[in-house]
């Protein structure tokens, strides 16, 4: 992976949350504006459809509450998705009785993503989302970053909590659970 | 749909896609990709994944989550107003000077234009009050050469009070009206013959009496002298104490 790509997102960030501790608030807008959706794609691929933006917001209210803990060994985003994710984990512990999220069962995952199909009609779409939908929540949540986001292994593996090795493997289980999906 | 046997490259295809490669990286990558059908047909597969992840994604509203976020602590502290406690309790201290200076020259000047005599007693008995009740020694008032008469009376009617403000006096004639004062801050019944005296006073001895006011020092306070208690005991009389 380009260390300088990543580097100049990591560097962004520092500098926009510089300068929000600085008094500007419009680096907080901006470093909303460039994490917002990778969070809002992570809470509906692990199943979050309801509440994305309460997550979202939860997420980042955490996050700044807490700037003065965030040491800059992972990315700023990657942390975010280790906030987000532990946010995602409270609620389902305290709501376990609300099912409206789309926690795929075997046999009901095209039902499920057939609800939340309003935008698109593509039925490749639909049948990638029903074989991400098949997944163990963990093996989505890695799939999710490393195809969504691009995120490393080792930044994966900070968010989810596991190793890099683990990751590694959940990603390639994933990949070769949605290819036999799709070649059913 | 086959895997490609180049487990290197298909880890790479992730990064392909979202162009995190540098180019050296990038062009090796996509040489393999080329040529391979595998990896070509999975890159197609990860790039249809993410368009689908990000279109079944709600937009967020960012003006939603900003509002809810922390005001940063720089502009906390810029909104919240500078308490200058500093600067308040000196000024409340100049002022509590100039408010007792004034007064105190201005109940003098009365005093000696005959104003009641309670009035010079009860601003300066405080000034001699604590050095006088700090060091509770025999009075020295009475000894010091005074030519007025006032000052055997002060040492009757007040002997703890009045040796800090003798000591000060002792060079001056009006040390005896001070030392009268001091004596009328114990005894009302003295106060009216003692404002008297200060009304006899000619401007001279008012105005070394208002300096040996001013120089009066506060007697610092003085721990008691050590008592050492000396016991005594015996075999017979050790549980006595």
């Amino acid at each position: 992976m380009s260390e300088s790509v990543r580097g100049s997102d990591d560097e962004r960030d520092r500098e926009l949350i510089a300068r929000w501790k600085g008094g500007d608030e419009r680096a907080a807008t901006e470093l909303v504006q460039r994490h917002s959706q990778a969070l809002a794609r992570f809470a509906v691929a692990s199943g979050e459809r309801n509440e994305v933006d309460e997550l979202v917001q939860d997420t980042f209210v955490r996050a700044f509450n807490s700037l003065d803990g965030f040491r800059g060994d992972s990315s700023f985003r990657t942390w975010l998705f280790t906030i987000e994710r532990r946010l995602l984990l409270d609620r389902r512990r305290a709501d376990k009785r609300r099912r409206d999220r789309s926690e795929i069962k075997e046999d009901d995952a095209a039902t499920e993503y057939d609800a939340l199909d309003s935008v698109v009609a593509d039925e490749m779409q639909e049948r990638l989302q029903a074989a991400v939908g098949r997944l163990s929540p963990t093996q989505r949540e890695v799939f999710t970053l490393r195809v969504a986001e691009g995120l490393s292994y080792k930044e994966i593996a900070d968010a989810v909590g596991t190793t890099e090795g683990a990751a590694r493997v959940h990603y390639h289980n994933a990949m070769r659970a949605v290819k036999e999906f799709l070649d059913e | 749909m086959n895997d490609c046997m180049n487990a290197e490259v298909r880890d790479r295809l992730p990064e392909l896609l979202h162009e995190r490669l540098d180019a050296a990286e990038r062009a090796s990558v996509l040489a393999h990709v080329e040529m391979c059908v595998d990896c070509r047909a999975e890159l197609e597969l990860l790039r249809n994944t993410r368009a689908m992840m990000v279109a079944r994604t709600p937009r967020v509203d960012v003006n939603y989550v900003v509002q809810a976020l922390p005001k940063s602590y720089a502009r906390v502290a810029r909104l919240t107003p500078h308490r200058r406690v500093w600067a308040d309790w000196r000024v409340a201290a100049a002022v509590t000077l100039l408010v007792a200076g004034g007064t105190s020259m201005a109940v003098l000047n009365r005093g000696a234009a005959s104003v009641p005599a309670t009035t010079p007693s009860a601003i300066v008995a405080p000034v001699a009050a604590a050095p006088g009740t700090t060091a509770p020694a025999p009075t020295t008032v009475a000894q010091t050469p005074t030519p007025g008469e006032s000052a055997p009376a002060a040492s009757k009617a007040a002997p703890h009070h009045t040796d800090a403000a003798g000591a000060t006096a002792a060079n001056s004639a009006a040390n005896s009206a001070t030392a009268a004062e001091l004596a009328t801050a114990e005894s009302p019944t003295a106060t009216t013959d003692v404002g008297a005296q200060l009304g006899d006073l000619n401007e001279q001895q008012l105005q070394t009496l208002l300096k040996d006011i001013n120089n009066l020092k506060p007697v610092p306070v003085t721990d008691p002298d050590p008592v050492t208690l000396r016991v005594t005991t015996s075999s017979s009389e050790g549980d006595d104490l």
